[in-house]
């Protein structure tokens, strides 16, 4: 029996016509309907996203808890980490492992859906044309790590939004990696994933309206690999501080 | 349309391979009693569980505690876990939707006896429900946030611009068919982390 293609499957439950082909089948097929039905559900979850929606790390004082509740760590393996909060110790290897690695993800909740919404954001930015007005801050953006890559970038007013335009001349087009930009606080203790930059092209993004801009002055471009692994953190190429 | 190949599944696994072995290492000692195991997937999950509840709740002392509840009932319950059958991430969030059930649960009937109603009357579905529903939301905006360019690009077109595969290929200049197989490969890995497992405790 011919199924329908899991690609036209997958556009019918985003909301695409399906085509007469199709539409026999699935009036016929209860395997390919109740695939349909799933990734219908899936995008109606995913449409129903709000801001609040996101993934927020717990107080260390949960794993203590845990930790205390179920008498992890017994004296005998005290130098275990089991006996004091993961996250400490794990971030600390990733640190020891990537010395010239960001920590992105202490914010990454919030950032991670920044990053997202920022995105659409900007491809709407990008599709009408960008208004250039007047500029509030801007950063030089210096190599890092002997990247070789240098570049600037502004802060300037677009009505009530603030706008951020990255310009990194020289980024090369990589087939496994793409290029994120960040803000983050000056100690880049908290980044911010503010979109995709694009080799030869001018980043234009719209910050997010309840960002604080000028508590994340530094602005950061990054390398990051497709590996699906928000665990892992991204390795700078660029950074400035914006200032007026 | 195809023939029903089981090599349409292989081939829509996620990309990242090292990301599901880290994991399965992880749940195998997990459900061996490791407690290093225990640790480390308190590290990665803990982020879905205690955001989940914390949107449930809208309360950080309840999100505390039903945090605290899912991971000490996995571990003492991890005889019920098998890593043959599911992700070790699939079977805590399904504790998790447990436990958000539980705390309206037992908040509805903390209401009905401060509000000493005779009649007793269930426990709404539409809390239930939409406590169901955050747990799947927490993890579906994880889970685009870990999708790297040009799948995120697209899926933020498809999904919140609700521009056609036809008009993203043009937007973005990429070839139909490439957007049409990004659009399924990541649809179909928001898809499967919904998939829960039945035997949560
Ligand atoms: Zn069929």
């Amino acid at each position: 029996m011919l199924h329908c293609d899991d690609d036209d499957l997958a556009l019918i439950a985003l909301g695409e016509q399906a085509d007469e082909q199709d539409r026999a089948h699935l009036a016929s097929c209860a395997r390919c309907r109740s695939r349909l039905d799933e990734l219908t559900a899936t995008v109606a979850t995913v449409r129903s996203i709000g801001p609040d929606d996101v993934p927020v790390s717990p107080p260390a004082a949960v794993w203590a808890a845990i930790s205390d509740e179920l008498g992890l760590g017994s004296p005998a393996d005290a130098s275990e980490t089991t006996s004091v909060a993961p996250a400490v110790d794990l971030a600390a290897e990733r640190e020891r492992r990537r010395p010239t690695r960001v920590r992105i993800w202490a914010a990454a909740g919030a950032a991670a859906v920044v990053g997202v919404l920022a995105g659409v954001v900007a491809t709407a930015a990008v599709l009408s044309a960008p208004s250039t007005g007047e500029v509030v801050a801007s950063a030089q953006l210096a190599p890092i790590d002997g990247s070789g890559l240098a570049g600037s970038a502004t802060v300037s007013r677009d009505g009530d939004a603030k706008v951020l335009t990255v310009d990194v001349p020289d980024l090369p087009a990589q087939s496994d990696a793409y290029y994120e930009v960040w803000m983050a606080t000056p100690d880049t203790s908290t980044m911010v994933a503010i979109g995709t930059l694009n080799p030869g092209e001018t980043g234009r993004f719209t910050l997010p309206a309840g960002m604080d801009a000028s508590a994340f002055p530094v602005v950061d471009v990054s390398v990051e690999h497709f590996d699906g692994d928000a665990g892992h953190s991204a390795t700078s190429v660029a950074r400035g501080t914006l200032g007026a | 349309m195809h023939t029903d190949v089981p090599t349409a599944i292989a081939a829509s696994r996620p990309r990242g391979d090292r990301r599901v072995g880290d994991e399965d290492d992880v749940a195998v000692r997990f459900a061996a009693g490791d407690e290093h195991a225990l640790a480390q997937a308190y590290e990665r999950t803990s982020r879905l569980v205690h955001g989940a509840a914390l949107r449930a709740t809208g309360n950080a002392a309840d999100a505390a505690d039903i945090t605290q509840s899912v991971y000490v009932s996995a571990w003492r319950g991890r005889a019920g876990f098998d890593p043959q059958r599911g992700s070790l991430t699939a079977w805590l969030m399904s504790i998790t939707r447990r436990r958000i059930a539980d705390h309206w649960e037992e908040r509805s009937r903390e209401v009905r006896r401060t509000v000493a109603v005779a009649q007793t009357t269930p426990a709404s579905p539409v809390e239930e429900s939409t406590a169901e529903s955050t747990v799947d939301r927490v993890l579906l905006a994880d889970e685009l946030a870990r999708l790297g360019d040009p799948q995120k690009r697209i899926l933020e077109l498809a999904f919140f611009q609700d521009l056609t595969h036809t008009q993203i290929a043009s937007v973005l200049d990429l070839p139909l068919g490439t957007v049409k197989s990004h659009i399924r490969r990541s649809l179909e890995q928001l898809r499967r982390r919904l998939e829960v497992d039945g035997a949560a405790l």
